[in-house]
């Protein structure tokens, strides 16, 4: 170890080791060892004023960072209702939604960001409804599968209790069903039976994965469980390439 | 209360934490965002400096410090804006014990107004490792994280140097 090392360890309140410890005792009364040491140990207050500015631009930095994410969430396109209708279109159409729904939600969290909120009220301004991706038309014809392509048309049309109903008379049920029937229960205000559905959903590679993930954290916000909303919504945000993944930061910077 | 600020990466963290909490909290002061995040930095660096010196000891909670900081300072610009408009009313009355100004103990000797005029003609890049390793006591693969040095080796090569140059801009003087 270098005699600049060494003081910089005393300077930096480092513990020296024995070697080093004996080292210094045979150098420390040297005029010019104490002389760089002076000078070191006055190095403290003049670095404070330069690193006053440097940290405000490094802070200034993570501001101009939250507004240049911001920027580029909101101005995706708007993607015609149209387009998300037809099942052909559905797996390459959805990351385009989810842009504009993005930037729908970082919007709503900006405007509520100034107002005092409880869970509920986050809950409510970072819902939406999934859209109807399923065109009911395309189905088979079968009692069942009348039942279900009604509930799809009932889901369209806002109807979420007839939806639900539709659904749950279907003999047969599959993950897009149990996904739609998810929404439809957090609809007609019954969370807590959404989040059983969500949550198996959820722990099974499926088409709707992703999105239970991200509407079993918004349920967990609307009963009241902040700290199951906090952990679902941390394990969206370190996914970036999770869909909901803007949406789950903005919303974690809230609750937290 | 053990509060880290040893990287870029743990101010960051500690910064938006407490970020928009601060905003929510002083919606009853008629100020912009865009100042309230100005005089929320300002209090992040009192409480940085502060814990730097040791001359602050987070008891309880460093958002609760953060706060104190901050509000009070909200009311000091809110009051110096009222006196601008001659209508100065009781709002001190609000402030609490968080007193602590940005300046305060920047006299400076001589030879350290002397240090200060050389690190100031330091390049930029000079100017951030000496602040980092000997003012926010970053460890050297920290320093190499945030500046993107090669490796370690080469980044106490160039704290050296810069250490160095330094040292002759003060001969120079």
């Amino acid at each position: 170890m270098n005699r600049e090392e060494l003081i910089d360890k005393i300077i930096r309140g480092e513990k020296l080791s024995e070697a080093e410890a004996l080292t210094w005792a045979d150098i420390k009364d040297d005029p010019s060892v104490k002389e760089e040491l002076s000078l070191m140990q006055q190095l403290d207050h003049p670095l404070k004023i330069v690193n006053r500015k440097l940290l405000k631009d490094q802070l200034k930095g993570i501001e101009t960072t939250i507004g240049e994410e911001q920027r580029q969430t909101t101005q995706k396109p708007i993607v015609k209702h149209t387009e998300i209708q037809n099942p052909q279109n559905k797996i390459s159409r959805l990351p385009t939604w989810l842009y504009a729904a993005a930037g729908l939600l970082l919007l709503a969290a900006v405007t509520f960001l100034m107002r005092p909120q409880n869970q509920v009220d986050y809950f409510a301004s970072h819902y939406e409804a999934y859209p109807s991706i399923v065109n009911p038309i395309l189905k088979g014809t079968d009692n069942s599968s009348d039942k279900i392509n009604q509930g799809y048309i009932a889901y369209q049309n806002k109807d979420y209790q007839r939806a639900l109903t539709l659904f749950e008379l279907a003999t047969s049920s599959n993950d897009t069903i149990k996904f739609y029937q998810a929404i439809s229960l957090i609809e007609t205000k019954k969370p807590q039976q959404a989040i059983a559905l969500l949550k198996d959903l959820q722990n099974r590679d499926n088409r709707f994965q992703q999105e239970a993930a991200w509407y079993k954290a918004l349920c967990q916000l609307k009963i009241g469980n902040r700290e199951a909303a906090i952990s679902g919504l941390s394990k969206i945000e370190v996914k970036h390439d999770h869909p909901f993944n803007s949406e789950a930061v903005v919303l974690l910077r809230l609750l937290k | 209360m053990n509060v880290d600020m040893n990287s870029d990466q743990e101010i960051s963290k500690l910064y938006l934490e407490y970020r928009d909490d601060f905003i929510r909290n002083t919606a009853k002061y008629q100020l912009s965002v865009e100042k309230k995040i100005d005089i929320y930095q300002d209090a992040f660096i009192v409480i940085y400096e502060g814990l730097k010196k040791g001359n602050i000891k987070i008891e309880t909670s460093l958002k609760h410090y953060l706060y104190g900081v901050g509000r009070n300072m909200i009311i000091d610009e809110i009051n110096n804006q009222i006196k601008e408009r001659k209508l100065k009313d009781g709002l001190s009355k609000e402030k609490e014990a968080f007193d602590i100004d940005l300046s305060s103990g920047d006299v400076l000797s001589e030879k350290q107004e002397l240090l200060l005029k050389g690190i100031n003609s330091l390049s930029e890049k000079c100017r951030e490792i000496l602040i980092l390793f000997y003012y926010r006591k970053y460890s050297i693969e920290a320093i190499m994280h945030t500046m993107n040095y090669q490796n370690e080796n080469v980044t106490k090569s160039h704290k050296s140097r810069c250490l160095k140059q330094l040292k002759t801009n003060l001969q120079k003087q």
